[in-house]
């Protein structure tokens, strides 16, 4: 019985690591190749294709990422925005669970977290900009005045710290001069970065962890969530060094630090009240956006 | 440029071939050392058609399966000689002194 039809399958399988555009322009093509290349008799395949096929369909993804038309500094600045507020808003709207009811602690800041949100996923700067500035005014408060009710409308939470109020500054500039730059509009990102906040706050109503943490029961959970969410990051940012490899430009790399600024703001107003293995923690995620930087200059110009 | 690069660009040097064509020629080529595997071949297809280095020549259907060739363009021919050029300058560092140690 030929084993052709059962290797066909496997590699057809494989080939879902591929986007389905790439799919769709050279799916078949590859997948005439590999079986041109593949021993008559084997019934899998060879464990170097798997490698080179896993490999090769995350590069292929991490390049369908990338803007047409657009510089790689704005498409890194795009994304470095739109990474910065879905993960800020994923944990900074407090939905309260409180036996089976659910409160939802600020809905005018949600509402207009939403919106952003929206906005800065399909590029519309000038609907994203004004909201961005608002939010930043407004946690910052506590800056400009001394934290006392002036009249003001008090829409989100009131910052004291650089690093709580920087990811919203961070999203103002870089907005700002995403608006001011000359060229080609941004186009719209996937619809799909909106399930970072959207799973987050869903866990929120499932598991009262985030909000009632010093219940005991609870406190285990706080922690592996914690120790969850740590290797994601660290996976995460890996993966950054290696879509920087596949792409050859730093606009990944520009992301991931937007991201990693405001935390290590944050962990150095702070630095007494960590423990060494939380700075060492953030010490191997900075280790891995300088490691992007210099991957993309490594491989700019090589093919 | 990449070994694997090399040998790829070096491969179609002579006429377009579909991706099994070059996997075969860049193994005789390298005397077996370069083996490439598919997903490779095609992530560095890709990238050397971005760079300009190589273009869809045509395709056919060969056994009910599409095959695309690829051709070289000049460009390519250009950046695989200075490549082979600055292989060969730094070859001959080593071989001129090992010819002088041997006189």
């Amino acid at each position: 019985m030929s084993t052709q039809p059962a290797l066909e399958r496997r590699y057809r399988s494989l080939l879902k690591a591929y986007p389905k555009a790439y799919r769709d322009a050279h799916g078949e093509e590859l997948l005439s190749t590999l079986m041109e290349a593949s021993d008559p008799q084997a019934r899998r395949p060879a464990l170097r294709e798997v490698f080179a096929l896993v490999t090769g369909g995350f590069a292929a993804r991490a390049r369908n990422t990338r803007a047409t038309g657009v510089p790689w500094w704005a498409d890194g600045l795009h994304l470095g925005v739109l990474v910065v507020a879905t993960t800020t808003f994923a944990t900074e709207v407090s939905i309260l669970r409180m036996g089976t009811h659910i409160y939802l602690n600020r809905p005018i800041w949600t509402l207009g977290a939403i919106v952003l949100m929206v906005a800065i996923t399909r590029g519309w700067l000038r609907l994203a900009l004004p909201l961005a500035l608002i939010a930043a005014l407004d946690t910052s408060r506590m800056l400009f005045l001394d934290g006392y009710d002036h009249g003001l409308i008090e829409f989100g939470p009131p910052y004291t710290l650089l690093g709580q109020m920087l990811p919203f500054w961070i999203i103002v500039v870089g907005l700002a001069v995403l608006a001011v730059r000359p060229g080609k509009a941004l186009p719209a990102r996937s619809w799909s970065w909106l399930l970072i906040p959207a799973l987050f706050w869903v866990a929120e109503c499932i598991v009262p962890a985030f909000t009632l943490g010093y219940v005991v029961p609870v406190f285990t959970l706080t922690m592996t969530w914690q120790l969850f969410l740590a290797g994601v990051k660290t996976l995460v940012l890996g993966g950054v060094v290696w879509a920087t490899v596949a792409i050859r430009d730093a606009r990944w790399a520009l992301a991931a630090a937007l991201y990693l600024l405001p935390g290590l703001t944050f962990i150095g107003e702070t630095m007494l009240l960590h423990s060494e293995k939380t700075l060492a923690y953030w010490g191997v995620l900075t280790l891995l956006v300088l490691a992007s930087f210099v991957a993309a200059r490594r491989t700019r110009q090589k093919v | 440029m990449t070994e694997a690069t090399y040998f790829i660009l070096a491969a179609l040097l002579q006429e377009p071939l579909h991706g099994y064509g070059i996997i075969k020629r860049a193994g005789e080529q390298s005397a077996g050392r370069v083996k490439l595997a598919v997903g490779t071949l095609y992530g560095a297809l890709d990238r050397l058609a971005e760079a300009g280095l190589v273009v869809i020549d045509h395709e056919e259907v060969v056994d009910g399966r599409p095959r695309r060739y690829y051709r070289i363009t000049d460009e390519g021919v250009t950046a695989v000689r200075e490549e082979a050029v600055r292989l060969q300058q730094a070859a001959r560092v080593v071989t001129v002194q090992i010819a002088v140690m041997g006189a």
